[in-house]
């Protein structure tokens, strides 16, 4: 019986998700690449993965590629929106373009959008459906995860 | 089994919320020595094994190093295993256990030689984090409570003779440790950090009525992560111990206090996994009674895994 606890609770380890719907609050905010003012509620009715980076974070700099592709492949109703929390704008726009990003990259210099998502460690990012609600919240990213989160978004796609 | 039904209610309570992996602010291999790393992110385990060679050759009388010609001896290696997970956000728990090879030399006739080895100690330490350097915050304090576990023997003999104390695995009594540590990161990566660690024990008599005095540590340090793969931290250490009790009474030339300069540097191999290399310098100690042996060269060799 103890055994069977101990497996129930590895399992919920493994497979935790949130599934909390909550409305994504809006913001505005600068690109860093080309200052135009980025505004979540302009993209209601796509499925958004918004994602918080820095320079400093290796495991950022893995993943931020990995959306590129996403963007690519995913078609018109997936759109990706990342925010760079760096302290300085230049190393966040630095790595921006030695990456060749090409979506959205909001610059949160005093981390308004950070906390208003309670994203104190990085990566942090949400799924946001076509309803504008949070479906999922991911902390931290390796190399796993790539199949995990695209599923994800391909479902809500599909609704 | 209510209190195993709480335990696991708890434990999904906690850990239902959230998708995890590896995080940049607070997570991936710990840079500090693994008594002095404070958080764990939540669902995250830390490995960590070390292995330690303490060699005790000075003489001291007080502060003062005592030279003579004694052919003398005295070396300990340990191999520690750690495990660190995080509960949830603020609570952690860490256990550790020991392996412990004792070998001591005075003189030189046929029966200056001893040796022991086996399974020493295990601890155990509950760790509370209500504030980690993270994006919104440069400040991190924990506390924590632990025992100390005598898991091996305490009683080996060589030619019929029990070991003395100093020279067996185990202390064979367990022992109640309270911890802090507080940190300080100057920049958002957290790349150079103060910190402050301390702890204190209180140590029971095992079961031939002899007790190790109490033990104070108290560290000061600084690290410095560099952005890809390399991280110093350099630490000084102040250590005092009460003198060594048996049924109660004072054994001589025990207890006294040190002063150690503690460098180390590690190297991250991947996003998981890293070592590191450090050495203790001893720079003062005033050691109690007339004669006592004490730390000539330690030096720790440590490799890590987070997942």
């Amino acid at each position: 019986m103890r055994f069977r606890y101990i497996i129930f609770v590895l399992l919920s380890l493994s497979f935790s998700v949130n599934s909390t719907q909550i409305p994504a609050e809006n913001f505005s905010l600068s690109d860093i690449q080309n200052n135009q003012q980025i505004t979540l509620s302009d993209y209601h009715g796509k499925v958004i993965y918004l994602d918080f980076w820095a320079s400093w974070c290796s495991s950022c700099a893995k993943a931020l590629p990995l959306f590129k592709k996403w963007q690519q492949e995913l078609g018109d109703d997936f759109v990706v929106i990342s925010v760079n929390v760096d302290e300085d704008k230049d190393d966040g726009l630095k790595m921006a373009q030695r990456l060749q990003l090409d979506y959205p990259i909001g610059y949160d210099s005093e981390l308004k959008v950070a906390k208003m998502y309670d994203a104190s460690v990085l990566p942090f990012s949400f799924i946001i459906n076509k309803s504008g609600d949070i479906h999922y919240r991911h902390v931290g990213f390796k190399d796993s995860d790539e199949q995990k989160l695209k599923i994800i978004i391909e479902e809500l796609l599909a609704k | 089994m209510n209190v195993l039904k709480i335990v696991v209610i708890t434990g999904l309570a906690s850990f239902s919320f959230n998708s995890f992996s590896a995080t940049c602010s607070c997570a991936g291999v710990p840079l500090l020595n693994s008594m002095n790393a404070a958080s764990v992110d939540q669902n995250q385990w830390h490995l960590n094994l070390t292995y330690e060679i303490h060699e005790m050759n000075k003489l001291y009388s007080g502060s003062d190093e005592v030279n003579d010609e004694t052919n003398r001896k005295r070396k300990t290696d340990s191999y520690i295993i750690q495990a660190d997970y995080g509960i949830n956000e603020t609570w952690s728990v860490s256990a550790m256990l020991s392996y412990v090879d004792h070998e001591r030399e005075i003189g030189r006739s046929s029966n200056s030689f001893s040796s022991a080895s086996g399974i020493g100690d295990g601890l155990v330490l509950l760790k509370y984090t209500p504030k980690q350097i993270n994006l919104f915050s440069k400040w991190e304090y924990s506390v924590g409570l632990g025992v100390k576990i005598p898991l091996g023997e305490d009683d080996i003999t060589q030619n019929s003779v029990t070991l003395s104390e100093d020279m067996q695995p185990s202390s064979g009594s367990y022992s109640t440790l309270a911890w802090g540590y507080l940190g300080y990161a100057f920049d958002q990566a957290g790349q150079k950090q103060l910190f402050i660690s301390s702890n204190y024990s209180v140590n029971q008599e095992n079961d031939r009525n002899y007790a190790n005095g109490n033990e104070f540590n108290i560290g000061i340090g600084a690290s410095y992560t560099m952005k890809e793969r390399w991280g110093f931290v350099a630490q000084l250490r102040y250590r005092t111990t009460e003198a060594d009790e048996r049924n109660g009474d004072a054994i001589p030339n025990t207890g006294g206090e040190w002063v150690d300069f503690i460098p180390s540097v590690q190297y991250r191999i991947n996003d998981k996994s890293g070592v590191n290399l450090g050495i203790r310098i001893p720079l003062y100690r005033d050691l109690d009674g007339a004669l006592q042996f004490t730390t000539s060269s330690a030096a720790t060799l440590g490799y890590s895994y987070a997942f």
